[in-house]
Formats: C-alpha cells, structure tokens, sequence
C-alpha cells in the first residue's frame, strides 16, 4: 500500500486526486484464511451463456458452475457418471428412459422437471433459433422435421417426437438409431435444462442465466470485463469448497500470464507458448501438467494423387520422430501420440496406433522405396499461421527431408477457415495441420467426425465402408462396454489405412496462484470448480 | 470561416463513405469464410450457418450487402455482432468511455511532460537538460511500444508490485490507468518534446524576440507570452491530430493491460473476423479523425491571426 502511495506521488502532477482516491480500493480482498472464499479463473469472453448455444471453452467452463446436467463426466477418469439423474435405463440403446434425482430446483427457486429437459432440448434443436449445439440433437428421433433440408423453409414442427414426458420426474427419449454412447452425449453442455423463465425472453436470459448447478449468477454478465458466480443454497448434489467464482475475461493470454505471475488471478487454464519455455522458472510449484483431450495430427487426404497409396502415408507417419519435436518444441508440455484417439477416453490402448506411429526412419524409407516413392518427391505441410504451428511443421519437414529422402516445405494460411476451404475444394495444399478435442469422453468422439466419410472434420476424403459400418455395429451395441469394444476394432481399420499421421496429445499446461489449492483442469481444459479450494 | 468549414464537412462526408466502402469490402470480400472463421476449428452446424448468413445477407452480392450496412448506419443502426450478436451501438457505448479515459491520461502526459520539457530544453539549448531528454526522447522513439509496454509490466507491476499489473476497474479505479496511459502516450510525448524544443529555440532567435529584450520586457514574459504563443502553433497541430489517434483506442496498449477500451474490442474482432463490428469501429474513428483534423485547422486560425480561410 505504501508503495503504491509513493508510486502515485511520483505520478502526480498529473492525476493526484483520482489516483489516491482509487488506491483504497486496490487491496485484494477474497481469499480469506482457511478455505471457502473467492477464486477467480482467466477466460477468454465467451460467445453465448445460454446452454443449448454454448460451444467454445470459456463459455462450457462458466455454464458448468451454473448447470447440473443429466450425466456428468467425471473429471479425474472421465468417466461418465450421473449427476441430477437418479437413472438412466436401456435395453436397445435406443429407447433410454431417464428419471431425474428428487430435489433439484433452479436458482429462482423452480422444481426442475422431466417437462423442462424437454422443452430446452425442442428449443436447442428448433433449426430457426440458429443454436451453436443443435447438432447434438440430431440423434433424437423427429429431429429432421425440426431442420428442414431446405434452410429457408419453416420446419414442419417445433418438437422432436423422440421426447415424452412420463411423469414430473421422468421421460423417454426414442434415437433414431441406436447409440451405445448416448449417456456420454448428454453430459454436453447442451443438453442442461432451463426454466420457463428462459424461454419467455433468451436474450435477457443469456445475460443472467438461471441454471440449477452448484452457483447461481451473481449479478449479470459484464461483457468483456467478468462473470461472476456464487455458491447456491438450495443445491442438491454435490456442494462446491469456494463460495464464489470470478471468471475474468481476458483478451490476450500475455496479459492474463502477467497477472498470474503476480499472484492477481487465481487459475489460468492454458499457459501462453511463448511463455512455456519460462514457465516452470516463473511459477514454481505453482506449475501443473495434466491430460487433456486434444489430438494433433497430420491429415494426408486421400483426394490427393500423393497420397493415394496407404503404403506412402503409412512411410510418412513412421518417419516422423514425435518424441524429439515434444522435447525440443513442445518442451515436454505434449506427449507423442501412438493412437488415432486420445487417450482421455475409455477404450484408447497405448501403442494401439501400431507401427503407424512408431518413429523407424531406416523402415520408413524402405516402406516408401517399396511402394515407388512419393509421387513428384516433394510434399507440401499446410497450417494455419495464427496458431503457433509453424515451428513444429518445420521441424516434421525437416525429419521428413532426412529420413525420406524427399523434398519437404510448410505452407502457411492465415486462418483455419482458410485451409478448411481449400481442404473442402480438394486444393492441392498437400499434407496438412488439424486438430481436435472430444465433445464428449468416448471413442466415437474422434471416430466418427474425423474419420467417417461423412464425419463433419473428415476434410480430407478418407472413406471405407468397413471402417463406417463397423463403428455403427458399435454405436448399435447395447453396452457401453460393447461399443468401446467395436470402436477398437475400427481403430485397428485405421492402423492398416493410416489416414492420417497422428501426431501428438495434447495435456493443460496451466497455473495457479498461491492463495489457492487442489486446483484441477480436466480433460476438457475446465476447472474443477467442486473441488478447488482457497488456503 | 463558415464556409469554409461546411466545405470540408462535405469533403468529410466522401472521405467517410469511401473509407468505409473500403473496409468494408477488406472485411467481407477478403475473408473467406466468415462463418467458420468465427468457429475457430470445430465445423459450425448448419442451423447457425443459415441463421447468421440470413442476419447478415451474406448470400447476397457485395453492393447490396454494403446498401445494407449503409441503410442501417443511416438510420442510427450499426447492426449486430457476428460473434454473440450483441448491438454494436451497445458495445461501443459501454467501451469508448474507457478508452476516452485512458486517451486523457495520455494526452495529460503529453501536454504536461512534453511540451513542458520541450519548453524547458528549448530555453536551455544545449545544457545538460537539454542532452537528457535528447537521449531519452531518442530511446523511447526508437522502442517499439509493445516492447515498452510488456517491459514496464513486468518491471514496475509483476516484480515491483508499484502498478497494477493488469486493468481491473472496480480494482484499480483510476490508478490502473496510469501506466497504460504512460505507454500509450509515450511515443507522442516523446515526439512532443522535440517538436516543441525545436521550436521555442528557434522563436528565441527571431527579430521580434530581440525587439522585445531591447525594449526591455522582463525575460519571463518575453517566454511565455511571445515565444511561447508563437511557438505552440506547430505543436498544437500535432496534439490535435494525436488526439484522434489516441481516441482509436490502442490496440497494442489495451491488449497488454487488458483494459477494456475500443481497441481491445476492434483487436478481438479482427481476431475471429467480425466483420460487422470491425467496420462500425473503423468507420467510427473514421470520424474522429476527420472531426481532430478540422479541429487543429481551425484553431490555427485562433492561434496566429494571420491565417484567414476562404
């Protein structure tokens, strides 16, 4: 405080009166002795609040701590336990009956009912309302009638008819097809329940959404500044340590680390990489590493004349030394991936990606002279500039360049939309840079949009029809277990097609301040907010 | 006088519309995809795809899209942004007083330290102080602004706990600004000083100056009535139009503090390819410059009765 008086002393020709007045309230106040005060945790400003149209990561973070959804994944395993459901019952996968736990009310005070689930689930499918996780929906039996092929066209009805209540606390819901995996599904953000109140005005509500998890919205959201959340009584499940959460919106990571390294915010999920090199020195133990679910790889399309033959990719994944480039570029912060899914959800075996992704130069090359080399010897690697990918394409180029024998040089777009729409185009941008995380910890997650032929990030053209129908024999199974089962066996499709190179898996390279404690970010780069703790 | 200036309204007028267009046309033409592009890399779903390309027109040719926008600025309404679809008006409204303040403190800066050491040097050309600010005003111009800004951070706020490291309104108040405000004005300060020096030293040596000594006004007046007044003319040119610049908000500034000004908006826009937002911003301090530079014209005019528009 004396410091920061002086410091306004020597400011002050200039702003002598404003500066002294403010200084009062520059004391940190919050984190009390012994637990059960504020955090705040560093987000980027998210886009909507209102569930069913929440689909990037600080908007996902900030709706967990206000909602409690049907299942939930937990976060040190990722398994997929109930949370506000007492059961979720099948016997085909495609009829689950669903009875929710007795208790639970919304922050307005509301009982929440199976009627609230269905109407909030109508509303995030309705094509019209234009939701971010409308297409989570559309596995639910009547789901097209509500997104008519044609997009100017008023759909036929606004329920999907795969939705009935039975009682106050419980409903059906009828798929369209079998999914083994429907209870990992429902722990998406998108399918939280709102009240009525919500649907009487959305716009209102997404400045101050009332949920019915472990924090209510105190006050609304303040655009670009922060959201700030507190404990809620009348909680039912399980009630967090801290009484109130700040999310504070940050629009530059370097200003968010400053922050961090002076102790001013409490969690920072994703340290900047240009400070990872640093990091460890900065923070001390106040470093952490922990698994998450993303999954680099390189997508070698198949429309591409180059790639054609499986054997050529499959000496392109196996020339690539991952180990050296996590050592050198990534400083450790990433692990070397040795199978097409990340290992976060059940099902992924380590080294199931087979000699694919076993580093074997000497094989590599021998692998490519076989099959006639690379067609025109030379390749291209295409990323997009404005997310630090440059340095390690270089660095696959360069092994490639060693190891293969073949000329090799990386190509920047300026954003991710740019590639995408040449991918789409079938341009010839060569090999290229892509990236994924789960929606949800199963398998399918990563099977069925990267590598089905009508997976929504399949940008490469990667199509077999063995590898399709056997991921549906597992989406048909009636376990969970049996699903994980048939994923495997579609894993292994990949290992003999490699249609792409997988490359490395991600892990949350985070930090937290020293007033905090039992600080966990999960596989999906959230903060566990039951569990942290202020000392 | 009054002709003159309703002449460069209307010049204003064409300059605004073809600087809009202009943007306007980087933003949407050039961008590929402005949909995903917001996504970042998941694939958007088709139901916000159709929404936001119905909202927006983005099906329809170039021009007719541009009609749009200009229809709507016409009418007071700046439209909605791609990414959340908050009003821009509104958004605008809750930034530009942040920006307006930390403006000021830089501004402050500028006036005060600058053209006050610039008076200072100027009098004493080629003293020890004059050699100081020389080399300081020197290093600080050769610095770039982000190198200075992240410098001083860490320095002063991260290790010396002196400033608050990042902008927290309810936190900081008014003293969160004052660093920004430093490093954001410091580029001008710095240019302020020499412009000033040059001139006061050089108004020092004019025949009226002479005039006056010999009739034997005391020296302080001489200063600060005749050298000073005469002196201003060039550097109230250039506080003028720093002023525009310093309203456009500081992208580099207000991302290093996070302060939540226009500059942090129009940074974050440009990011995920709002267009909409972009092209209010831009358009807006379109204005602002246009509005400073007619300011500094006609306080010419004020300063030195000498210089008549027709």
């Amino acid at each position: 405080m004396r410091v920061r008086k002086i410091a306004a002393l020597v400011a002050i020709p200039v702003v002598a009166t404003a500066a002294l007045a403010a200084c009062g309230k520059g004391e940190d106040k919050g984190s009390g002795a012994g637990g059960g005060g504020t955090v705040s945790i560093g987000i980027a400003e998210p886009k909507h609040l209102t569930p069913t149209n929440v689909n990037d990561s600080s908007g996902g973070q900030v709706v967990d701590s206000l909602f409690a959804g049907l299942t939930k994944v937990n976060p040190g395993d990722n398994k997929i336990v109930l949370d506000a459901a007492e059961k979720i019952d099948t016997t085909d996968s495609k009829t689950w009956t669903i009875t929710l736990k007795e208790g639970y009310t919304f922050h307005n005070g509301d009982k929440v009912t199976a009627q609230d689930y269905i109407d909030s689930w109508n509303f995030g499918a309705y094509a019209p309302n234009g939701q971010e996780g409308n297409n989570f929906f559309s596995r639910i039996d009547g789901y097209k009638a509500l997104n008519p092929a044609d997009k100017k066209a008023t759909p036929a009805a606004k329920e999907m008819t795969g939705l009935k209540k039975v009682d106050d606390k419980t409903f059906t819901v009828t798929l369209s097809q079998p999914f083994a995996e429907w209870k990992a599904v429902m722990s998406y953000n998108v399918f939280y329940p709102m009240p009525k109140a919500a649907f009487a005005d959305i716009k209102k509500y997404n400045e101050a959404p009332i949920g019915n998890g472990p924090f209510k919205m105190k006050g609304s959201w303040e655009h670009d500044k922060k959201i700030t959340v507190e404990a809620y009584d009348g909680y039912k499940g399980t009630k967090p340590k801290v009484k109130t959460v700040e999310f504070r919106v940050y629009q530059q990571p370097t200003a968010q680390y400053a922050d961090l390294q002076a102790n001013n915010v409490d969690v920072m999920t994703a340290i900047p990489t240009e400070s990872l090199g640093s990091a460890k020195g900065d923070l001390g133990d106040r470093y952490k590493l922990s698994p998450s679910s993303s999954f680099t790889f390189l997508a070698l399309p198949a429309y591409n004349p180059k790639f054609t033959n499986p054997e050529v990719r499959k000496a392109i994944s196996m020339a690539i030394n991952r180990q050296e480039i996590v050592d050198v570029v990534f400083k450790g912060t990433r692990k070397a991936a040795d199978s097409f899914v990340s290992p976060v959800v059940p099902g992924y075996v380590a080294g199931s990606g087979g000699d694919a992704v076993k580093y074997d130069a000497k094989k590599a090359k021998e692998i490519l002279d076989a099959a006639g080399g690379l067609p025109t010897g030379s390749l291209t690697i295409t990323y997009n500039q404005d997310g630090g990918h440059k340095e390690w394409v270089d660095a696959i180029c360069n092994q490639l360049v060693k190891n293969l024998g073949i000329k090799c040089v990386g190509a920047a777009e300026p954003k991710f939309a740019d590639l995408r729409t040449k991918a789409q185009a079938k341009t010839d941008i060569g090999a290229f840079r892509m990236g994924w995380s789960m929606d949800y910890p199963s398998m399918e997650s990563y099977l069925q949009p990267l590598y089905s032929a009508k997976g929504s990030s399949n940008y490469y053209g990667y199509d077999n029809p063995t590898f399709d129908s056997t991921v549906a024999a597992g989406d048909q199974q009636a376990t969970s277990e049996g699903a994980v089962k048939k994923y495997q066996e579609a894993e292994q499709i990949l290992v003999k097609d490699v249609p792409v190179a997988p490359l490395f898996f991600g892990q949350n390279v985070f930090g937290h301040s020293s007033k905090v404690k039992d600080v966990f970010v999960d596989a999906r780069s959230r903060v566990d907010l039951l569990k942290i703790d202020t000392k | 006088m009054l002709r003159y200036i309703i002449r460069r309204l209307l010049q204003m007028v064409l300059a605004f519309f073809g600087t809009t267009l202009i943007v306007y046309y980087m933003m949407f033409q050039a961008s590929g995809d402005p949909i995903q592009a917001l996504a970042g890399e998941k694939p958007v779903n088709e139901a916000v795809r159709a929404k936001l390309t119905a909202e927006y027109h983005l099906d329809e040719p170039f021009l007719v899209r541009y009609w749009y926008y200009v229809k709507g600025l016409l009418t007071g309404d700046l439209g909605n942004s791609l990414s959340g679809g908050r009003p821009i008006a509104e958004v605008l409204a809750e930034r530009w007083p942040t920006t307006a303040n930390l403006a000021l403190y830089a501004f402050i800066f500028v006036v005060i330290l600058g053209v006050g050491a610039g008076v200072i040097a100027g009098i004493r050309r080629g003293g020890i102080f004059d050699n100081t600010t020389l080399l300081l005003t020197l290093v600080v111009i050769g610095i770039p602004s982000f190198v200075l800004g992240l410098t001083l951070q860490l320095g002063l706020g991260v290790k010396a706990g002196i400033f608050p490291v990042t902008y927290m309104e309810e936190r900081d108040g008014q003293f969160g600004l004052i660093l920004p405000g430093f490093i954001l004005g410091s580029l001008a300060l710095a240019t302020a000083v020499r412009l000033t020096r040059t001139s006061v030293a050089e108004n020092l040596r004019a025949d009226y100056v002479r005039t006056a000594k010999a009739k034997g006004l005391a020296k302080r007046r001489i200063t600060i009535v005749h050298v000073l007044r005469n002196s201003l003319i060039p550097v109230v040119t250039f506080l003028g139009i720093e002023i525009g610049n310093l309203m456009g908000g500081a992208i580099i500034t207000e991302g290093i503090f996070n302060v939540q000004g226009v500059g942090f908006e129009l940074k974050k826009a440009i990011d995920i390819e709002d267009g909409p937002m972009v092209v209010s911003i831009v358009s807006i301090l379109v204005v602002i410059y246009l509005l400073a530079n007619l300011l500094v014209d006609i306080l010419y005019a004020v300063l030195d009765p000498r210089i008549r528009y027709e």
